[in-house]
């Protein structure tokens, strides 16, 4: 045997297959020359550190790692399939559970398309409760929108001081702001807080004031609730309405958002 | 493959998880142990063991009991790895033809011997760690047939059915692989 031939039969010699006349050349040569016997020892020393390698296990968590991605994966093509409406799935069920839940998904997440369907398989009771919300919802908003959320006559002159005092005095006459002050004082005078010993001729002084007070600022009035109305507006719409839309969107928040996280 | 075993992957056919985590605790280490010596990474090793699992579930129907569980499953775990390495693209493949002759290096490999004292085990653990990579940065034919030879002690009809080559292939490819080892690791430590 030579250095080639050496070269070829190694990994035979090392794995034991060679038969017992060429095990006994390979030998033969290896003791007589010493590169062939360096290498084989360097080869020996290789495949023992090998061997080393077999000790090496899989990280603990590994299975469950494994399994936690294999149930990711069997809902994913289980969804998909049952999205695609096909029949293969309930077939070829893996684990009931798992597609009891894609069922329940598929059911959550179908509604949008068919809202009545959706609502005749329902529960009695998610029925009745749904039901009832929605006439909750109805009677509410009714009552709210039909409420007259007018300021009281006091209420509306404070409010008018208030304008008034927000506004620059020196822009306004001082006529005008007089003429206020007293139909405010006469107003006032209306209400049971009358002070007593208030004559006839001074009864008569507060009732031509309140007509004064009548004709002449009705229409500063009007253009205070205009304001006002404009200013209770936000995106154009009043707040008695975002109310009644907020009411809306928490009953559907509870009839819907309870359903979900049962089936996740 | 015995009757468990057997039971066990029918179970798991028919849809059972609970069966094919017995089996994944059965081969998890085979199966990890060979991405790490194809991929050389912990990390990439246990990517490439979930991924080949998860293939061996999907086509776990294909499976028809002709051959072992274990050499379908090194199969797929050797494809998967062999993916991923393409998808990588970084392998530093050493040539296939070594141009220094296997004969000519003056260096010893240490072999596994407690008895030489601390130094010469650090010796060995740094060979070890050496033998790593140069298993990684073998041609892929090579990279194969030593993994399951050398680390998983396959036998070369086993290998033959993994790789889905002849025998005669195997044991070429086992010495080429274990000449461009041996001389790559002994140009590293000549090196060091």
């Amino acid at each position: 045997m030579n250095c080639n031939e050496f070269d070829e039969k190694i990994s035979l010699y090392i794995d034991g297959k060679l038969n017992k006349d060429e095990e006994k050349s390979f030998l033969d040569h290896v003791n007589d020359c010493r590169q062939c016997f360096r290498a084989l020892e360097n080869t020996k020393g290789i495949l023992g550190s090998l061997e080393d390698l077999n000790n090496i296990k899989a990280p603990e968590d590994l299975s469950k790692s494994i399994i936690n991605a294999l149930e990711m994966e069997v809902m994913k093509s289980k969804y998909e399939k049952t999205r695609k409406g096909s029949e293969e799935s309930t077939e070829n069920s893996i684990v009931e559970d798992e597609y009891e839940n894609v069922q329940k998904n598929r059911e959550f997440y179908g509604y949008r398309k068919n809202p009545r369907q959706w609502f005749l398989k329902q529960n009695p009771w998610i029925k009745k409760v749904s039901l009832a919300a929605v006439l909750i919802l109805i009677v509410t908003s009714t009552v709210i929108l039909n409420t007259d959320w007018a300021p009281s006559p006091i209420q509306e002159d404070m409010m008018v001081m208030d304008s008034d005092g927000e506004s620059d005095p020196e822009e306004r006459p001082v006529e005008e702001s007089e003429e206020i002050s007293d139909s405010v004082e006469n107003e006032i005078s209306e209400y049971p807080q009358r002070q007593p010993g208030i004559t006839a001729m001074e009864d008569e002084e507060t009732a031509f004031g309140e007509d004064s007070y009548s004709r002449e600022d009705q229409v500063e009035e009007s253009e205070l609730r205009t304001m006002e109305t404009e200013e209770s507006k936000i995106l154009g719409v009043k707040y008695r309405e975002w109310i009644v839309l907020l009411l809306g969107i928490g009953v559907i928040t509870v009839i819907v958002v309870p359903r979900k996280n049962r089936k996740n | 493959m015995n009757i468990e075993e057997a039971k066990l992957i029918k179970e798991s056919q028919q849809g059972s998880i609970k069966s094919f985590e017995q089996l994944i605790l059965r081969y998890q280490d085979q199966a990890y142990r060979t991405a790490y010596g194809m991929l050389g990474n912990p990390e990439d090793a246990k990517d490439a063991t979930q991924e080949s699992f998860i293939k061996i579930y999907k086509s776990l129907k294909n499976f028809k009991f002709q051959s072992n569980f274990s050499t379908w499953m090194y199969r797929i775990v050797h494809n998967t790895c062999l993916d991923i390495i393409r998808k990588q693209k970084r392998r530093k493949e050493i040539p296939m033809e070594t141009k220094n002759n296997l004969n000519n290096n003056g260096y010893e490999i240490p072999l596994k011997d407690l008895s030489d004292g601390p130094e010469a085990l650090l010796e060995y653990e740094f060979v070890k760690k050496e033998i790593k990579k140069c298993i990684v940065e073998l041609p892929a034919e090579y990279q194969g047939v030593i993994i399951l030879r050398d680390i998983e002690n396959l036998s070369y009809e086993e290998i033959a059915k993994v790789l889905n080559i002849s025998e005669g292939t195997v044991k070429s490819r086992l010495n080429r692989g274990r000449k461009q080892l041996r001389q790559r690791l002994t140009d590293l430590l000549k090196e060091h």
